[in-house]
């Protein structure tokens, strides 16, 4: 019991605590997160009489934990937080934990167990960190410093791993064919090989009988079920295995992300119980959690540990938001050139990434129901059944689930290649992003800045100058290309844009900014989700034309924050032949209404 | 069950035409499971970032009193891209009905989720249920 109270100061210290310390403006309660479904009920499936498919239990399995999102139904799974009490078998003792926390970045594949067996006084004992990153263990001091190689504990951290809900899904897909199912005395059982370098087998009993039956604004009603009761991994002569109970939305109420967690989990090691966890609190929404691998363990393992594991996460979707084709653009393997030599970077670039758009065709719905697009506003007036203002579809026809999905799809995006902080700042990014609809400066409508504005959509090149230009905010930067330093520091205070000064390499250009306020925060794709930085950023950026095509990157330096330079792109913008307007980006004003949760989507 | 991503390349298009903004979740604001309609006479159109705003005057049938209510809707670029305007579309000064998503801190005001123009004409501005059918049952 003491040690459940301590764990809740620790996680109730992480969240409301450092509010009231650190930040002003954000209130002390917010309102729960809306339910996506209309209403929910509980219901008893009769057993089935055939084993179902390997593909449509995956699917079951993987949509009654929330893994499965947007209209694709793609696994937007990548990392994971959730925090802990129960007891563990360290060292052959059975320990109460005073404190225990679980990190999951399924890219790599890598985990983080952190954990305090108490006292006997009730007081947290050493503090243990175990991290595996792809087939490399090693042990922390803190999460992130103190590292010491634990090759001997590869192969068990990977069971523990592969024994998560989520991964028995990731897991039987990457096994593809070999992954089977079977119905043994009513019970559905999903089997398939382990992800190298492990040898063996899971085999895994789903509770096909329970189900909740959700009834959306559609008035469609559908079923979540086939819970993962127990996962069984059987490696050499050990066999794990583990009971998940209790399924729940463990995220903060007003954080909903609609990925269940077992709240239960009890696992038994060749018949021992090892571990016997409830668990408080979770966050579900991609948080930004890392498991960089310190130069020590890397030295400590052959160079194919670092891969041996294959990746946890589906392909990356081609190509970010704000990225963008340009329309009408043909490749040409001629680079256009000045008459100083260099590639001629004059132009519009890019259909979106800041670009402006004019007023294009209209949707809407014809007399049979069918979604068609109209040529104009009139046309769609004149046939149309239905217009649509925009172009939306949400999964089950539910536009909570669209943004929900929203938000865990762009963390997913952003968290594939986020900046790389140093650890005493790691639960500080998490927490701007779980607060971002208070603390990200873009809800105060103040200026985005760079590099979270992205690519220019227009430059204009001159022999000593190049001018960029930007459609969000309406936004101009004069990068001088004569070879001048960069201001005074008194005449570049604290911008949100940087002083910029180019110069050409080959036939890169190359513009260094400084002089940055601290207001903004970084971004990957579309969103910032917590990517703080100071006022000594400096940010470089390169621009190089190949034929018709404009390859933009940045890299971001902030060496008190991150512990290494921050490295985006390059990525493929396409000149953009159309002639049509340039529409003034409207001004922003701020919202008057205060947010009532802390969702973002 | 699996719903069509058809439209979700255009979804794209319209999502990269916009980066850089921050979006919190519409029902961090309103309430989508409580949608009302409501009717009054449009007086102001703010095309404005982050959200497009309209004003209307509606008569508060305890009290007598018009008041204004502030509706939202999604980012400018989002309707321009759909070939939605201001000007093309919501002329002032006439009776316009919405059905909305309340705002959660009660105040008079709410989330866009179908417009009805003066003309007749219904428009789509958030509900779609993926089947095409746009309308709650």
């Amino acid at each position: 019991m003491r040690a459940i109270a301590t764990a809740a100061v620790l996680v109730v210290g992480l969240t409301s605590g450092l509010a009231e310390a650190q930040y002003v403006g954000i209130p002390k309660t917010f309102q729960p997160s809306l339910d996506a479904a209309k209403s929910r009920r509980q219901l008893k499936n009769p057993a089935p009489t055939t084993a179902p498919g390997v593909k449509d239990t995956l699917y079951r399995i993987g949509d009654a934990l929330g893994m499965l999102r947007d209209t694709e139904e793609r696994d937007a799974i990548l990392t994971m937080d959730w925090r802990s009490t129960g007891t563990m078998m360290v060292d052959g003792q059975t320990c109460t934990l005073a404190n225990y926390r679980g990190q999951l970045r399924y890219s790599v594949p890598a985990m983080r167990i952190e954990y305090a067996c108490a006292q006997p006084d009730g007081k947290a004992g050493a503090r243990h960190v175990e991290v595996i990153a792809n087939a490399m263990a090693w042990n922390e001091a803190t999460p992130g410093t103190g590292a010491t190689p634990a090759p001997n504990a590869v192969n068990d951290r990977l069971v523990q791993l592969w024994s998560l809900p989520y991964s028995v899904y990731k897991a039987a897909t990457l096994a593809g064919a070999n992954a089977k199912t079977t119905l043994e005395g009513g019970v559905v059982y999903l089997s398939y090989p382990l992800p190298a370098p492990l040898t063996g087998t899971a085999r895994v009993a789903l509770n096909t009988t329970d189900a909740i039956e959700l009834t959306m604004d559609s008035g469609e009603k559908y079923q979540l079920s086939y819970w993962i009761d127990r996962v069984e991994l059987r490696v050499g002569n050990t066999v794990t295995e583990t009971t998940y109970a209790d399924y729940q939305e463990l995220n903060e109420p007003d954080y909903r992300s609609d990925v269940f967690f077992p709240r239960r989990v009890t696992q038994k090691r060749n018949g021992t119980t090892v571990l016997d966890l409830t668990t408080q609190r979770t966050n579900t929404y991609n948080p930004y959690v890392v498991m960089p691998v310190p130069a020590n363990v890397k030295a400590a393992y052959p160079a194919s540990a670092a891969t041996v594991v294959p990746s946890a996460v589906p392909a990356a979707a081609a190509g970010g938001r704000g990225g963008g084709a340009g329309q009408g653009a043909a490749a040409t393997p001629q680079t256009p050139r000045t008459a100083d030599g260099h590639p001629d970077l004059n132009g519009r670039w890019g259909g979106g990434g800041g670009g402006a758009i004019g007023t294009g065709p209209v949707q809407g719905l014809d007399k049979d129901g069918k979604r068609v697009t109209f040529e104009s506003l009139e046309e769609a007036k004149a046939k149309a059944t239905k217009i649509f203002a925009r172009n939306y579809v949400a999964r089950h026809g539910n536009p909570t689930w669209a943004e929900r999905d929203q938000g865990m799809d762009d963390r997913y995006r952003d968290n594939l290649n986020p900046p790389l902080y140093k650890p005493e700042f790691w639960d500080r990014v998490q927490y701007l992003d779980m607060h971002g609809n208070y603390l990200d400066t873009a809800f105060l409508c103040a200026p985005v800045g760079l590099p979270r504005i992205g690519a220019p959509i227009r430059i204009v090149q001159t022999p000593n100058e190049v001018v960029l230009l930007y459609n969000n905010r309406n936004t101009w930067r004069v990068v001088p290309t004569d070879g001048r330093p960069h201001g005074k520091e008194d005449d570049r205070d604290q911008t949100y844009m940087g002083d910029s000064v180019g110069h050409w390499e080959g036939d890169t250009l190359v513009v260094e900014a400084v002089g940055f306020n601290d207001e903004t925060w970084l971004a990957n794709v579309a969103t910032a989700p917590g990517w703080f930085h100071t006022t000594d950023m400096r940010v470089v950026e390169t621009f190089r034309r190949q034929g018709n095509t404009l390859y933009y990157g940045y890299t971001v330096y902030d060496p008190d924050v991150l512990a290494e330079p921050w490295v985006v792109g390059p990525r493929a913008i396409q000149l953009n032949t159309t002639n049509g307007p340039y529409n003034e980006d409207p001004p922003c004003i701020m919202n008057p209404r205060p947010m009532v949760s802390r969702e973002r989507g | 069950m699996r719903t069509s991503f058809v439209t979700v390349v255009a979804a794209a298009i319209v999502a990269a035409a916009i980066p850089a903004l921050a979006h919190h979740a519409s029902q961090a604001e309103f309430d989508k499971n409580s949608p009302k309609t409501i009717s009054g006479v449009l007086t102001r159109v703010q095309w404005t970032n982050p959200h497009v705003r309209w004003y209307l005057d509606i008569k508060n049938e305890k009290t007598g009193e018009v008041e204004t209510w502030l509706l939202q809707g999604s980012g400018p670029g989002a309707y321009k891209a759909n070939g939605i305007s201001a000007a093309g579309v919501f002329p002032i000064g006439k009776t316009y009905t919405a059905m909305i998503a309340p705002a959660r801190d009660g105040s008079n005001g709410g989330y866009v989720m179908t417009w009805t123009l003066p003309d007749g004409t219904k428009m789509d501005f958030w509900h779609d249920y993926g089947d095409g059918s746009g309308e709650k049952p």
